[in-house]
């Protein structure tokens, strides 16, 4: 497993990195001081897991994960900063807080481990996104940690996309062009200019205005289809 | 955002906490003068009043020459003074009517003995100056009776006139002593604030010193110390209410070196202090909050590296504390201005209107200053007390 630390104070990173040293199985391919740095370096090492500070110069950990267009494994490290944390929904990642317990450490190692898919002798060719892509949404004060697949339907308003998923309706960042060229296009499909679905999620599909559809998801939310897309999805349906 | 950490326990080696500023011995002496001298007056004026009414109303009665009456009803009058003032003494030791629940019957009782005496006097007199005209008549009985009831009417007034002062008195009390519980509440609220060490700091601080200790046991060490030194000087801002100058800035030197550890050559801190200004008592932490503001706002968010100058010089008769870093001066929210609110509410509290606290922009550097008036030394010892 590869990692990377990623926190604004050396004696920080040295610290990490000597705990790490502790487990042989994770090799710490990288630092970062910044989010600048931290950027690239996931881009240029595609990490399996990121020490992530929250509190740095030039944006807080959050904003770093929010501006990826695929959230890396991260787990956050912070002082004092559990507070931020609870806004998460806290089954999706782990934090530690500094000076690391190495018994904590290893738990969260642990927990990380279980939630891997079995590796493959063969790394996948990095392609984005993969199929249990994650997105870190930030809006506002409170944070998630989404898995795409849980996405049930992505509407545009403009440059943002509304993203709805369980109960929650957050906004995301992107506008809904940038976001279709990361989906999986077996599982969600455009059905207007507006909106993406997930097909997962799809309950029903009555006929619309015009030769439109109309498909109902999951919790009652009906999204109509365009006639061009319905006339498509027909095609390739065979209906 | 900080909460405190430390709560300020009086520690054994440390001095007791001076209570909070109270009206001291000689207020309350001179205020007890005051209040006699208002009784005696309102003794003396009521009494006289009632004498020239009673003269006054003298008629060409039956009973003898007008002077003799007249020196009856006067003599009668020294009486009742002197008589109230013996119950005013007696309710005080008892305390019959200065409590919540005044002693009501035994008041009443009181009150029949009084007036009994009181006409026991009058008849005396009477006897003695006017040869007891007054129970030669022949309804001696009814006027005895008749002026006992008087002459209880009378006592009575004075009693729930005495009653009325007393309880304002003992409300007006009651609202100082409130006072004072606030003003005692809030010395303890700042006192906390002052002991609060910023917790973010705290235990980054202590994750640097656990890297040091694999990497430089030596630089581990003095932070170990440093850190020590700072938590020390820090609690104990939560029970003076002034330190010197020079003991600020070795704290605030301990924080800037400890500082220093977390980020390398980020943090680029001066210190000049004037010299002859170590005696110079300051309130505690101002300083080290001003840095500590500096640090967070101009160190913490900058990617390179940010200059923080410290200062302290004497100007005119005051002196200036100046802490400045480079960066900008932030729209302020509620949570950015805490340290700076908290110095400027514990310099009005202690060095009066003439200090004061301000924070600027100029030049691409966020300048914070504290003013402190000295203007002599008993200034200076008012303010240490």
């Amino acid at each position: 497993m590869r990692a990377l630390i990623v926190d604004d104070e050396r004696l920080a990173r040295n610290e990490l990195r000597r705990l790490l040293a502790a487990h042989p199985a994770l090799e710490v391919v990288g630092e970062a001081a910044n989010p600048i740095e931290a950027r690239a370096a996931i881009a240029a090492l595609a990490p399996d897991l990121v020490f992530l500070d929250v509190q740095m110069p030039g944006g807080s950990g959050f904003d770093l994960l929010a501006s990826l267009d695929a959230a890396p494994a991260v787990i956050f490290t912070t002082a004092f900063d559990q507070y931020a944390l609870r806004a998460f929904d806290v089954s999706a990642l782990d934090y530690l807080l500094k000076p690391i317990e190495p018994a904590r450490l290893a738990h969260a190692l642990r927990k990380f481990e279980a939630r891997l898919p079995l590796p493959s002798a063969a790394p996948p060719p990095q392609q984005a996104p993969a199929a249990d892509g994650k997105v870190f949404i930030k809006d506002g004060e409170r944070c998630w940690f989404v898995a795409l697949e849980q996405i049930m339907l992505f509407e545009s308003e403009g440059n943002y996309t509304r993203v709805y998923f369980d109960a929650n309706r957050p906004l995301l960042l992107r506008s809904l062009n940038q976001l279709e060229a990361r989906l999986d296009p077996e599982r969600f499909l455009r059905v207007s200019r507006r909106q993406i679905v997930n097909l997962d999620f799809v309950t029903g599909i009555a006929p619309g205005p015009g030769s439109g559809m109309v498909l109902t998801l999951k919790g009652e939310i009906k999204v109509p289809m365009s006639r061009r897309r319905a006339a498509e999805f027909r095609q390739l349906n065979g209906l | 955002m900080t909460v405190p950490f430390a709560a300020p326990e009086p520690f054994p080696q440390s001095p007791p906490i001076p209570a909070p500023a109270v009206p001291g011995n000689a207020f309350q002496a001179g205020h007890r003068a005051t209040r006699a001298r208002d009784y005696w007056l309102c003794q003396c004026t009521g009494w006289a009043i009632l004498a020239v009414i009673s003269v006054m109303s003298t008629g060409q009665g039956a009973f003898g020459p007008m002077w003799r009456m007249t020196v009856v009803k006067l003599l009668v009058m020294c009486n009742g003074l002197l008589l109230s003032h013996c119950w005013h003494l007696f309710l005080r030791r008892r305390g019959w009517i200065d409590r919540a629940d005044p002693a009501v019957p035994r008041v009443l009782l009181g009150l029949i003995v009084l007036s009994v005496v009181q006409v026991g006097f009058l008849v005396g007199a009477d006897v003695l100056i006017r040869n007891g005209a007054l129970i030669a008549d022949s309804d001696a009985t009814a006027v005895v009776i008749a002026l006992c009831v008087l002459w209880y009417a009378v006592f009575l007034m004075w009693t729930l006139m005495y009653a009325v002062v007393l309880s304002r008195r003992r409300a007006r009390r009651l609202e100082l002593e409130k006072l004072q519980l606030e003003v005692s509440v809030k010395d303890a609220e700042l006192r906390a604030l002052q002991a609060q060490v910023n917790p973010h700091f705290f235990f980054n601080s202590m994750n640097s010193i656990r890297a040091l200790i694999y990497q430089d046991p030596d630089t581990a060490a003095q932070a170990v110390g440093q850190l020590a030194g700072l938590m020390r000087h820090s609690l104990r801002a939560g029970q003076a209410p002034t330190v010197r100058l020079a003991d600020e800035v070795a704290a605030v030197n301990a924080y800037l070196a400890i500082e220093r550890h977390r980020f390398d050559e980020r943090l680029q801190a001066e210190v000049a202090i004037a010299p002859g200004l170590d005696e110079v008592p300051i309130p505690p932490m101002a300083l080290q909050t001003l840095v500590e503001n500096a640090v967070k706002h101009g160190v913490e968010p900058a990617i390179g590296a940010c200059r923080v100058r410290v200062q302290a010089a004497r100007e005119g008769g005051r002196v200036l504390l100046t802490v400045a870093n480079q960066g900008r001066l932030q729209a302020a929210s509620a949570s950015t201005r805490l340290g700076l609110a908290n110095t400027a509410r514990r310099l009005a509290l202690l060095f009066g209107p003439g200090a004061g606290c301000t924070l600027r922009e100029e030049d691409g550097w966020v300048v914070a200053q504290v003013v402190l008036p000295q203007e002599t030394k008993e200034e200076d010892n008012a303010c240490a007390r």
